[in-house]
């Protein structure tokens, strides 16, 4: 009797296992890694995937989120080891590296023209390679927005925010008090706007076969000027992209970072909002200053098992009904800019975008103008933003700090054989 | 007889090569495994444009020849140079001075310091990067707060290069004081104590016995350390990388650990690139290592 009920209980289990995997491989599986960005970022992204598995009986999405920054470096293992996501995030500027690599799967065909029609030309650009089109878009950041207390320019007697380099030094030096700094200056990647908007070119020539910094001195003069004046502090008071907090925590009076940090100060310092004002980045005489759009871009891995379901997946998500996007950007409180017209047209007739005031700024006085981000090597970047800090801490003149770079980076050219891609 | 004896001998000797051989074989599998299975593929994808998705070629020594034509690893070898003169002389001397001190503390004290000492090496490499990055703070960093409670304008100790290195030596040293410390106390307490007895007989001064009985009886201790220091300084990765994010001001506080990092995890280069310019940092650690080996001299102990 008992062996008799001992089979039976083992045959049950086994017909209970067996079963189990059969219904779960009904679906196709796929991997998809985001990196950890906003709350919000991944309470929307957690939501919409849960959405996605529970509306789709044929594709099953495994969402798995990865830090910042130990992404590209968990994206380089798992492609030497064969096992990296169907689906990633990647930044724009990394995207024609990435291609020329072979990591990504061109998608035409695989996500619906119509889709692609309904994006802004110029981002459009932003995920063509070599004349092939790479996922599909999620959003749009400018890399530089000036944030600035009302109050404080108000109580020195300015009502407006600086528009040229001189009156940013004027009311840096006129703002600055014992605990209070009248601006920041960071140098680190956030610079490329700067560079361009001050050269109007890149660093480099045409063809990448030299530099081409010479017209760079004006803005390191004007940035020495800025730490002479003890208007900026010597040391970075905080991490480029969380530096808009600065001027809400009463550290600066006007500060630099990208759109982003709309949503820092709407989500952690509510009561602060309504004396933080948002502008465009001064520029030497005045005119629109070009920020580079940062964003990111959802791609197909090139070994994806499953390369259909993948597309059908982010199609679902960024190219199809657009209350799903913009949902995103509703809690993003607007610091982040959509790609699609359709998605853009939702956002004013169903929420209070059309009246947020420093969305308004953001749409009228920054993306207009805005560039693509620079694909030449971070070498390059390297060897000017080092020019800076020797002009700004060691004293070298701005000439003979660009020499040196220029030097730098033409030898860096000659020895890596750089060679600009078609 | 004293044939047979001999045979006996040698047939012992050969048993216990045997067994010795047996007992080694599993850390050289796993030495084969690990370490040079894994150096002599490192090798070969060096003299290729290692591809993971697409057709590698040979391209011989072509990434040795960019990587040390390459100003910023040759800068980041600077920067390693220099940690290791500002790192290891003084944590070496601190320790061995701060070592004699607890011998001659009360058991009771000097257990509490022991303690006390120890604690910075138990706290990781990122968490002692976050409490100096308080302390070095422009605005609201204690040591700035201590100058302008004096009078005196702040200093941006992270953002002139040379304070910027000194303040990753300051931390490092910090974190591993505890455990040299209780390394070169270990080592001190092992001379033994008749050694300074018969010394005092003879009427040596405590400056001639720590010439001619404390150092060189810490010989092996000494280099257990110098070798743990420059690894360490020469390996450093984790305070440059959370303090700076890796390069720092005029890239002064950027290691060749940093550097292959960067283009490890860089598509910019091929994969090929990055093993080149760790080959080359491998080569660096084990030529400065032999010759600590070489300048101190390994030497059994002395009572033996």
């Amino acid at each position: 009797m008992k062996k008799t009920l001992s089979f039976v209980l083992v045959l049950c289990l086994t017909l209970s296992l067996g079963t189990v995997p059969a219904l779960a491989s009904e679906k196709v599986e796929i991997t998809f890694w985001k990196q950890l960005f906003e709350e919000f970022d991944q309470d929307w992204t957690t939501k919409m995937v849960e959405e996605f598995n529970a509306q789709s009986d044929k594709i099953h999405v495994s969402l798995e989120f990865v830090d910042q920054g130990a992404l590209e470096e968990r994206m380089t293992a798992a492609r030497a080891a064969g096992t990296a996501p169907d689906v990633y995030v990647v930044n724009y500027s990394n995207l024609a590296t990435d291609v020329r690599n072979g990591y990504n799967l061109a998608t035409e065909g695989l996500i619906p023209k119509e889709a692609y029609d309904d994006l802004y030309e110029n981002v459009l650009d932003m995920i063509t390679v070599d004349g092939h089109v790479y996922g599909y878009p999620h959003l749009l950041e400018p890399a530089a927005v000036m944030y600035y207390r009302k109050d404080l320019l108000k109580a020195a007697g300015f009502e407006n925010p600086p528009k040229t380099w001189q009156e940013h030094i004027d009311m840096a030096k006129a703002l600055t008090t014992d605990d209070v700094f009248g601006t920041t200056m960071t140098m680190d990647w956030s610079m490329w706007g700067w560079e361009h908007t001050a050269m109007g070119h890149w660093p480099l020539t045409e063809d990448w076969s030299s530099a081409d910094i010479k017209d760079l001195a004006p803005l390191l003069t004007y940035i020495k000027q800025l730490y002479d004046d003890e208007s900026a502090p010597a040391q970075a008071l905080e991490h480029y992209n969380n530096s808009a907090t600065l001027v809400a925590n009463d550290s600066v009076a006007i500060t630099f970072s990208g759109s982003w940090g709309i949503a820092a100060l709407r989500n952690d310092w509510p009561e602060m909002v309504d004396k933080i004002g948002v502008a465009a980045v001064p520029t030497a005489d005045g005119s629109p200053f070009q920020s580079t759009m940062g964003g990111w871009t959802y791609q197909i891995d090139a070994k994806s098992q499953h390369p259909e379901a993948a597309a059908e997946f982010i199609t679902w998500l960024l190219a199809d009904d657009p209350s799903r996007p913009a949902a995103f950007f509703e809690a993003a409180h607007f610091s982040k800019y959509t790609v699609r017209k359709s998605v853009d047209k939702w956002l004013v007739e169903n929420t209070e975008a059309g009246e947020d005031e420093w969305l308004q700024t953001v749409a009228r006085d920054i993306i207009p103008y805005g560039i693509k981000e620079p694909s030449y090597p971070w070498d390059v970047s390297a060897f000017l933003l080092a020019a800076m800090n020797e002009v700004v801490i060691n004293g070298v003149s701005p000439e003979d700090a660009l020499a040196t770079a220029e030097q730098e980076i033409n030898t860096f050219i000659e020895n890596s054989k750089l060679v600009k891609p078609e | 007889m004293a044939k047979s004896r001999a045979a006996g001998l040698s047939s012992l000797r050969r048993k216990d090569h045997a067994t010795a051989y047996l007992m080694i074989l599993p850390s050289l599998v796993a030495l084969g495994i690990f370490v040079f299975t894994p150096l002599v593929m490192a090798l070969e994808k060096s003299l290729t444009d290692w591809q993971l998705y697409q057709g590698t070629t040979f391209i011989g020594l072509e990434n040795f020849r960019i990587v040390l034509g390459n100003s910023l690893f040759r800068k980041s070898l600077e920067n390693m140079a220099r940690f290791v003169l500002m790192i290891v002389p003084a944590q070496f001397v601190f320790s061995f001075l701060f070592a004699h001190v607890l011998r001659g503390m009360h058991q009771r004290a000097g257990a509490l310091i022991k303690t006390a000492i120890y604690v910075p090496t138990v706290i990781s490499g990122v968490v002692a990067s976050v409490i100096f990055l308080f302390i070095f703070h422009y605005q609201g960093g204690i040591l700035n707060w201590l100058l302008r409670q004096l009078g005196q304008k702040r200093i941006a100790f992270l953002a002139e290069p040379s304070l910027a290195q000194m303040s990753i030596a300051v931390t490092s040293i910090w974190m591993g004081f505890g455990y040299n410390s209780l390394i070169m106390y270990a080592g001190l307490q092992n001379i033994p104590q008749s050694y300074y007895e018969a010394a005092e007989v003879d009427g040596a001064t405590p400056f001639k016995q720590l010439i001619y009985i404390t150092l060189p009886s810490m010989k092996n201790t000494f280099i257990l350390i110098l070798i743990n220091l420059m690894t360490g300084t020469l390996q450093m990765f984790d305070l440059p990388y959370m303090m700076f994010g890796g390069a720092g001001p005029v890239n002064s506080t950027l290691t060749p650990m940093v550097y292959v990092y960067n283009n490890f995890k860089s598509a910019e280069y091929s994969l090929g690139y990055t093993i080149a310019s760790a080959l080359l940092l491998m080569i660096v650690i084990g030529a400065l290592n032999s010759l600590v080996f070489t300048v101190i001299g390994s030497q059994k102990s002395q009572d033996e």
